[in-house]
């Protein structure tokens, strides 16, 4: 199931470490999974064996990408996208780069990033947050 | 300063955030941010259930990432860590964490299922190969807000 391309389509994601079960799971892991943005997706239920720490991150994730004031919504998603592709991650970059387009109806700076690379041409503002995203 | 004292925002400590300057009023505005950081920070280095990962163990993954990335004041920190919790004598165990640790701080998409086998043949539980992957996500994040907040203050200063 390795995949190479990056792509504005859905990629299925499944773990190579069982994800923990909701009829096995404890109420910490039960209530830090509800805290989190899908509870029964198989990510979250990985994450999930190490409680403690999902706890601290779905938080955190939540703060940096979604709180208002700063940079705009999209923007935070194509900073995402861009670490995304760095870190070589098909199921990340599909996830962000799909609430990218859907915030902005704008795929062509999707597939210019992914068929030309980081250093396509972008508008300024863009610009810089891709680059950040470095 | 090697464990923290509780209460200290260990960023500001790295990054010498003063009390009223303008970065920490800067830093105000996100408190949720500061406190799932720091939260992060201290489920991941010292939990209170340790499950399959020791301290020592942890404190010279976290160690390994900043250097990695190049920040010297973290790998500093961290090796402080290292030395005041010692003890690490399983030589072939430590290894394995570190070339995974090492693996996911560099080329995170190269990893496979191989590697986590690698892991679990040392005796990590998928607890403890959870943990260790969010330790490594955690200080790779770390160390970039830690440059950033750096750069503000040079931007502040100037």
């Amino acid at each position: 199931m390795t995949r190479t391309a990056f792509t504005l389509e859905a990629v299925e994601w499944d773990p190579w470490l069982a994800p923990v079960e909701a009829e096995t799971a404890t109420p910490a892991q039960r209530a830090a999974l509800d805290a989190s943005p899908q509870a029964n997706s198989a990510y979250f239920r990985t994450l999930a064996h190490d409680v403690d720490s999902l706890a601290e991150r779905s938080p955190l994730f939540h703060s940096v990408m979604y709180v208002p004031r700063g940079l705009k919504r999209a923007e935070r998603e194509l900073a995402t996208v861009v670490v995304s592709i760095i870190n070589g991650c098909v199921y990340c970059s599909s996830v962000h780069a799909r609430r990218f387009v859907e915030l902005t109806k704008q795929p062509e700076v999707i597939r210019a990033l992914y068929d030309q690379g980081l250093d396509t041409a972008l508008p300024p503002r863009l610009r810089a947050g891709g680059d950040d995203g470095r | 300063m090697a464990e923290l004292a509780t209460g200290t925002d260990l960023l500001d400590a790295i990054v010498g955030v003063a009390p009223g300057s303008a970065l920490a009023a800067l830093r105000a505005q996100r408190p949720e941010i500061l406190r799932h950081s720091q939260g992060s920070h201290d489920v991941l280095l010292s939990p209170d259930d340790l499950g399959g990962l020791s301290l020592a163990e942890r404190a010279l993954v976290a160690r390994l990432v900043a250097e990695l990335a190049g920040h010297v004041a973290l790998t500093a920190h961290y090796q402080a860590l290292v030395d005041a919790r010692g003890g690490l004598p399983d030589a072939p165990r430590v290894a394995a964490i570190l070339a995974h640790a090492e693996r996911l701080a560099i080329a995170p998409g190269s990893a496979t299922r191989q590697h986590l086998a690698a892991l679990q043949a040392v005796g990590l539980q998928a607890r403890d190969i959870v943990a260790l992957a969010q330790l490594v996500a955690f200080v790779a994040y770390q160390v970039r807000v830690a440059v950033g907040l750096a750069l503000l203050a040079q931007e502040k200063a100037a």
